[in-house]
């Protein structure tokens, strides 16, 4: 199907379906943001990312397979987005210096100062990583198990846990470096 | 400060508490599916396929200009062959596009990371190579353009200037010599500079980092431990 049969798809797409998409996106908190925050760097560009996000997972979701969890399938859409959308971006964000994100994005509460330091200091040392380490580590952080990290990057458990291993060693160390 | 594993958990228990503070912010992202502005975010999908679609409609002219000469020019062999050759390019150049367009269609986003990622840098290097070689041709085939545009206003290029095609043909071997054997010595250190001037001709930078991407997907893949990145 074309992008105009899409469209059109679009048109007679059921308010109900629209709904349902919302809800199963909206009760994974803030995981499109999370992936956002360490692949983007300002908040002009991390709104952009999480629209791309989006537009991929509502293109595929008539494909999406309610017997499997959707936090996984969600997941792999936004990381896939999220690194070729870093491919891109990559020479602009060099030129880029990220904001503080706790400083200056809008609306929420302000976060407790310790959190607010972790933060900076944790998202910082995860964007120095490659773009496929950031995806494992942020699964990590999101406190998912080997086995759906396997799933969700499409290695064996025995890699994850390996790489896994190796990388919370580095991260300990740039956590350092930043301190 | 030193970092150890425990304080590593309480890193990641602050990144867990993130998640009442971006939902807020993620309310805000539906504003397409709340307003049905869903055409917005499905346009969002188009640069995909936009270079694409534009070589499509090149293909699609370079058809219609190569068809033209040939059928025009029927009783003259060498605008029939020229015909033909143009004809070619253009069914080449569609048949790139159309390839590419449904290696796009066929990527699934909701595939695991690392297969998705090798598809896409795969298509990033086809796509750049595609690229050069029918940009590479244009070093000959402007000539049965010429011959067909001239044979439009009656000038029969082939029989009143044959020295135009001669010097055209020799240039454009050259041409390609020079471009082939800049490719090869820019590898070397002491023929650096010549990389630059072939990234900007031949699109090197882009298959140097289509290639450097798989690269690193490979690497991500390998479990020995040398392969830690």
């Amino acid at each position: 199907m074309g992008i105009a049969g899409e469209e059109a798809l679009d048109a007679v797409t059921g308010d109900a379906t629209r709904e349902a998409f919302v809800a199963r996106v909206d009760a994974h908190g803030g995981l499109l943001h999370k992936v956002a925050r360490v692949y983007a760097w300002t908040a002009a560009d991390r709104d952009d990312l999480v629209q791309d996000i989006l537009a991929q997972a509502w293109r595929a979701f008539p494909a999406y397979d309610a017997t499997r969890p959707f936090g996984t399938w969600l997941y792999r859409i936004a990381l896939n987005v999220a690194i070729s959308w870093v491919r891109r971006h990559v020479p602009r964000q060099r030129l880029t210096v990220p904001l503080d994100v706790d400083l200056h994005d809008t609306g929420a509460a302000p976060l407790e100062t310790a959190d607010a330091a972790r933060l900076a200091a944790l998202t910082a040392a995860v964007r120095e990583l490659p773009p496929l380490d950031r995806a494992l580590v942020l699964l990590y952080l999101d406190d998912h198990g080997h086995r759906e990290i396997a799933a969700v990057l499409g290695l064996s458990e025995s890699n994850v846990a390996t790489k896994l291993h190796r990388l919370k060693r580095r991260l300990r160390q740039r956590l350092e470096a930043h301190a | 400060m030193t970092t150890s594993t425990s304080d590593l958990e309480s890193f990641k228990q602050a990144w867990q508490r993130l998640d009442a503070r971006l939902a807020a912010q993620q309310a805000l992202a539906f504003a397409a599916f709340r307003d049905r502005r869903l055409h917005t975010l499905r346009r969002r999908l188009w640069p995909l396929y936009g270079g694409q679609i534009l070589q499509a409609l090149f293909g699609i002219a370079m058809i219609v200009l190569g068809v033209y000469g040939w059928r025009r020019n029927a009783d003259a062999p060498h605008l029939v062959a020229a015909g033909l050759l143009v004809q070619a390019y253009g069914i080449a150049a569609l048949a790139s596009a159309g390839h590419t367009m449904q290696r796009i269609r066929e990527l699934d986003y909701a595939a695991p990371v690392v297969g998705l990622q090798r598809q896409l840098a795969a298509l990033r290097a086809w796509h750049v190579r595609s690229g050069v070689w029918l940009a590479q041709a244009w070093w000959f085939l402007w000539m049965p353009c010429v011959m067909i545009a001239a044979a439009a206003l009656g000038v029969d290029v082939w029989r009143q200037a044959p020295r135009v095609l001669v010097m055209g043909t020799a240039i454009g071997v050259a041409g390609v010599l020079v471009t082939e054997a800049a490719a090869r010595l820019s590898h070397r250190p002491r023929w650096r500079w010549l990389a630059v001037l072939n990234d900007d001709a031949m699109a090197g930078a882009s298959l140097r980092r289509a290639q450097a991407v798989l690269d690193e997907i490979a690497r991500f893949e390998d479990e020995t431990p040398a392969a830690e990145v």
